[in-house]
């Protein structure tokens, strides 16, 4: 179901392209442009409130501390001004994120995708991604269902970034990691990986470069 | 009122009372004195036959004793009709003393004013204090009861039609019996000489004033020229300096106004600065935000055009308005910062701030641009557990990290690449490094970028190095907060630049729980 997000904005334009950018990524979006219609609004009908402090003085402070106290739905301020005190202030008040004006509606997008990601639920310890299935501790790697053997440092590695799927993992984190100190450390776990890669076959992919980093595993790899 | 007629003036007020005080003492000893005098005189008249001349033949006994002394155009006053004015014990030489003059060797009574005394009169009463004279005056009470009384001599004061404060005594005589038991002897005081009183006072004050009015002159002279030069100095915005020869109080007054000016000075000068930083800012600042707006205006209706024309917008030229919106944002921030950073001390407001949090917002803000651009975008974050924070001010910091970050990817190549990574250190630091593989700086040029000024005219953004503004607020902000920001060469070609400071040491139980 697509995610309900309540948005109070009171410029027009600025309100209208939010609403067809939230839209046209598929979220369900709902516009007030007068703050207290936030009042009586059901507060179990949405998923993520964003809010902008567009009036000045504490108006949009006071509505998001009367908010907090119903709910702790997640809260995105837009905030025109680059003010430390309002954002801080923001913040304190129970708000998870904010979004200075000017912004890209890309930002927004992602702002709103990171504000309303759910931690995926899986068995603590084996990790599946796309035709890759990791079991750390029974040690088994498997793509497609066939088993794959690995070298300790490969599994290592593989381990390593599947923790933390979708990010960049920097080299010098993965060596200290899995291999032992010493001289030209970066250039033995580029060998190890590209080894792996090869392991690994059709998920081989997954295991992304990213320049100037390391490495990242994700399921949709080049 | 100026200096002179004040002084005059103070000095007039001053010396009338004292000289009225002086005169009153004066009076009143004149007084004393002539009733000693009087007394004298009534002794003497009765030493030796007093008695019987006053008894005979009182008329002649009240008939005044001496010829007048020769007074040249002294009046000789007609007191009480049959008398002359006599000046006792004065008697000229070659003549013979008249019946009832004091004996020779008796002692002259002192003369109050000589030359100018009018003459005794004398007048014996009776027992009952009736006069024994149709002519004698008539004694006031006060007299008559202190006398009744017993008291001998009876001092007092009379005046008539002729005189005003006229001595008196009345003296009771030995055997106190008869038309002469009392002898009154009375003279009035002498006559007020107008010349005289002006010769007196007028020409002493006259003088103490002009002395007044001519000793000022170089106390009046020194102020005027003090006056000259203050004015002198105010009409050139007190840049000269105020001075006064010699050590006293007006040369004082002058180093008084001399410091005064000085601070007057100081203080102009500061509001001048300030006003000129303001003025060369907003000069600069509408110069910086209008060339990118009007180049997206340039866009826009490049773009419109070529949408009525019903032809493809290119996306390049999409992109280039973007690139220009995403400048100016860019710019209207760091114009921000540095009116904050130039209003002298930074208004500070420090908390916790979340630097994985940072760089995800700032990659996030970028990419749309780096894209423009076509360079890749990327960042490694410490994991999710470890949290990263440092106490600053976000706005600063986001905005530190946005120009370091924005120039990586606006002077790259096209293929090009950014990497942010945010890692924590040994010691309880950590380091936040944003490098590139673009065309990099010049080892010689770095030091240079390193060490600009916000202020500084080779700060402003359209530089054509193009990395001005940005990077000097990127230093002044990491100075501002203790991070050691280090530009070099990056093994990839580009520039790599290094935030690293200290965390927050909570962060360690944080991450421990």
């Amino acid at each position: 179901m697509a995610s309900r997000i309540l948005l109070i904005e009171d410029d027009g334009a600025l309100g209208a392209q939010i609403v067809s950018q939230l839209e046209r990524v598929g979220y369900v979006v709902t516009w007030h442009r007068d703050g207290r219609e936030l009042e009586g609004t059901e507060v179990g009908s949405i998923d993520l409130l964003v809010l902008d402090l567009m009036l000045p003085g504490e108006f949009g402070l006071d509505l998001l501390k009367r908010f907090r106290e119903r709910t702790d739905v997640p809260v995105l301020i837009l905030s025109a001004r680059n003010d430390n005190a309002t954002r801080v202030r923001g913040l304190q008040l129970g708000a998870d994120d904010y979004l200075t004006k000017p912004f890209w509606p890309e930002e927004l997008v992602e702002r709103v995708r990171a504000r309303l990601r759910r931690p995926v639920l899986q068995r603590s310890d084996v990790i599946e991604i796309g035709l890759l299935r990791v079991d750390p501790s029974s040690r088994e790697v498997s793509v497609q269902g066939k088993s794959v053997a690995l070298t300790a440092t490969e599994l290592g590695i593989l381990v390593a970034l599947a923790k933390r799927r979708g990010a960049a993992v920097t080299r010098q984190s993965l060596v200290d990691q899995v291999l032992d100190e010493r001289d030209g450390a970066e250039r033995t776990l580029d060998v190890h990986v590209s080894r792996l890669r090869k392991k690994l076959g059709e998920a081989g992919g997954y295991i992304v470069t990213v320049w100037g980093i390391g490495y990242r595993l994700e399921a949709q790899g080049p | 009122m100026k200096l002179r007629p004040r002084l005059a003036l103070t000095v007039a007020l001053l010396t009338i009372p004292l000289g009225l005080l002086a005169s009153f003492g004066f009076e009143r000893a004149r007084r004393r004195e002539e009733a000693e005098v009087l007394i004298a005189h009534l002794e003497a008249r009765l030493a030796s036959e007093g008695r019987r001349l006053c008894e005979e033949s009182p008329e002649v006994f009240a008939r005044p004793a001496m010829p007048p002394p020769p007074g040249p155009g002294l009046p000789d006053p007609p007191h009480f009709g049959s008398f002359d004015g006599p000046h006792p014990g004065m008697p000229p030489p070659g003549m013979p003393p008249p019946p009832g003059a004091p004996p020779p060797g008796a002692r002259p009574p002192p003369m109050p004013f000589p030359g100018h005394a009018p003459p005794i009169a004398v007048f014996p009463y009776d027992e009952s204090l009736r006069p024994s004279l149709p002519f004698a005056p008539t004694l006031d009470a006060e007299t008559i009861e202190a006398a009744r009384a017993g008291a001998s001599p009876v001092r007092g004061m009379f005046s008539d039609a002729n005189t005003n404060n006229g001595v008196q005594v009345l003296m009771r005589t030995p055997w106190g019996k008869g038309p002469c038991s009392y002898l009154v002897a009375r003279r009035g005081a002498p006559p007020l000489d107008v010349r005289a009183l002006l010769a007196s006072w007028l020409t002493p004050i006259v003088a103490m004033l002009a002395a007044v009015a001519l000793g000022a002159s170089p106390i009046v002279r020194r102020i005027r020229e003090l006056a000259t030069r203050v004015r002198a100095s105010a009409r050139e915005h007190y840049q000269a300096p105020i001075a006064m020869a010699g050590t006293d109080e007006v040369a004082e007054l002058a180093h008084a106004f001399d410091e005064a000016a000085r601070e007057v000075r100081l203080r102009m000068d500061e509001q001048q600065k300030r006003e000129q930083t303001l003025r060369d800012f907003l000069a600069n600042t509408t110069h910086d935000v209008m060339t990118p707006l009007t180049v997206l205006q340039g866009h826009l209706s490049t773009m419109q055009s070529l949408a009525g024309e019903g032809r493809q917008v290119e996306p390049a030229l999409i992109g280039a308005a973007i690139d220009e919106a995403h400048y100016m944002t860019s710019l209207v921030h760091n114009l921000g910062v540095a009116a904050r950073l130039e209003a002298g001390e930074p208004h500070f407001v420090r908390a916790p701030v979340d630097l994985a949090a940072l760089v995800e917002r700032v990659v996030s803000r970028h990419r749309p641009v780096a894209r423009q651009h076509e360079v890749e975008i990327d960042r490694a974050l410490p994991p999710p557990e470890e949290k990263l924070t440092i106490d600053g001010d976000e706005t600063f910091l986001e905005q530190d990290v946005s120009n370091v970050v924005y120039n990586a990817i606006r002077y790259n190549k096209r293929g090009g690449h950014v990497a942010v990574v945010l890692e924590s250190m040994d010691d309880d630091r950590f380091r936040l490094r944003v490098v590139d593989d673009g065309p990099g700086v010049p080892k010689d040029e770095i030091a240079s970028i390193a060490s600009r000024s916000v202020r500084g005219a080779s700060a402003r953004t359209r530089n054509p190095d193009g990395r001005g503004l940005g990077l000097a607020i990127a230093r002044r902000v990491a100075e501002l907060h203790d991070l050691e920001l280090t530009f070099a060469a990056s093994e990839y070609g580009g520039l790599q630049v290094d935030f690293e400071g200290a965390r927050r040491p909570s962060d360690d139980a944080t991450s421990a729980a």
